[in-house]
Order: structure tokens, then sequence, then C-alpha cells
């Protein structure tokens, strides 16, 4: 999934870092339709112009976010008592 | 800033087979801090769900632990496949073994016990909850905690929350 709006992204990251560092990209397929300061105002901007997802969010930062959820990642939710 | 209290009516079982109410306190231990929550597509995708597929989208209920470990939202995956929503994103999530790359699905989260409206999570991280042995729906990060106050009341078996 993504793989042409991640390819996208990465191809414009440097230069996108130079002038909309932080804010949240909206892109489909090899367009990006803007950036917004929430991802909640990306999300509404994708809705109104598609009807619905599947469109990209991603925040323009030097490297892609990582989700730490230490009660996934150890397992302990899984953990039977 | 009202505050709604919860504390969760947990029933046990004994080592001769009685089941039993625990309580408030022992079910808050057992349970951790919970409420109910009603999941479903956000408001504005929903006609064009409803188009897409022929009938109205689903809601799927149930619990959501309150994790002050998680820096953002996470929504089970089954969940996500019951709603019919398609990924707004990806993220590399960490595991024991490293990580692994999970879709983003835009949800609707209402907690019905609270006085407040309901709240959208453009991109919530899909995981599996599922599989452990008390079926959360939903894990609350710390990006929506961002709008609450939350107190663990231990000795008296509850939380409080402040919206």
């Amino acid at each position: 999934m993504f793989e042409k709006e991640q390819a996208y992204f990465q191809a414009h990251r440097e230069e996108w870092l130079k002038t909309v560092r932080g804010k949240y990209a909206l892109i489909r397929g090899e367009e990006c339709i803007g950036f917004y300061d929430t991802d909640l105002k990306a999300y509404n901007e994708g809705v109104q112009q598609f009807g619905s997802p599947p469109f990209l969010i991603k925040r323009v930062l030097e490297e892609d976010e990582k989700l730490n959820i230490p009660a996934l990642q150890f397992g302990l939710l899984h953990a039977h008592s | 800033m009202p505050t709604v209290e919860f504390s969760p009516a947990i029933q046990a079982t004994t080592p001769d087979g009685k089941r039993v109410n625990l309580s408030p306190r022992s079910g808050l231990q057992l349970m951790g801090a919970c409420v109910w929550a009603i999941i479903s597509p956000p408001a504005n995708i929903k006609g064009a769900l409803t188009a897409e597929k022929g009938s109205n989208p689903q809601s799927v209920e149930g619990w959501a632990l309150i994790d002050t470990g998680a820096a953002t939202t996470a929504v089970d995956e089954s969940v996500c496949q019951k709603l019919g929503v398609a990924p707004t994103g990806e993220i590399q999530m960490g595991h024991a073994g490293g990580s692994a790359k999970r879709l983003c699905y835009p949800i609707q989260i209402v907690f019905p016990q609270m006085p407040m409206p309901p709240l959208t999570c453009p991109s919530a991280a899909s995981v599996d909850l599922a599989g452990g042995s008390q079926n959360y729906v939903l894990l609350v990060g710390r990006d929506l905690l961002a709008g609450m106050r939350l107190v663990y009341n231990g000795p008296m078996g509850r939380i409080e929350i402040s919206v």
C-alpha cells in the first residue's frame, strides 16, 4: 500500500524540509495536494477532494515517525495471567 | 471542566467455581484504566462508504484501555476491517523482535459516558489488541489524553476524567 505515494514523498522530502518542515503532506498517487498544520486538516481536505481514503497523510520530517507502545512492544497486553 | 468517574464492574471465578463480584479496587487493578468506547468511521466519510458498499457502515463497541505509555492512539486491526475504512497512512511500530509497518486508519471515537463530542483520529495506528486475554478494541494514547485531566484513584477503585 502507498508505494507510489511513499516514493513520491521520499523524492521530495529534502526539498520540502526546507520550506514546510513539520507540516502534514496530503498525497495521492504522484501528486501532493497540499501541506497542513495538523493531520486532521489534511484528512478533511483529502475527504473534500476525494470523498474518502485511501490517500496518504505524512508529516514532513527528516526521518519517518516511529510508534512505540511499550505495552505492545513488550507483549504485556498479550501476556496470560 | 466536568468530571466523570469510572469504576469497572468485574466478576471473577473462585477456585470452587463461583462467580463473584470484585471490589472496585480489585476490579480497577485487574482491568486497568478502561472506558467504554464506540468506534465508527468518521462522520464525513460515512456517506461515501454507504454509497460504495450499499449499506450503512458498522460501529464497534468495546473497552478502551487508557495507556499513558502510548504516544498516540491505536486501534485493533480487526475493528478497522469491520468499519470498512481505507487507510490514510502507515507507520513503523516497534515490537519485541524489531519493528513492523502498520497501516493507519481514520476513525471516530465516542466515549458514551463522557460529556464530549465525537473525536476524529485521522490516522490511528492499527495494532493487534484482540489477541490478548482482555480484548481491548482501542488504546487511548497521549494524543487524546492531551485534552483531558486523568486521575487514577486506586484506593477508591475508580478513574476520574475531566474534559
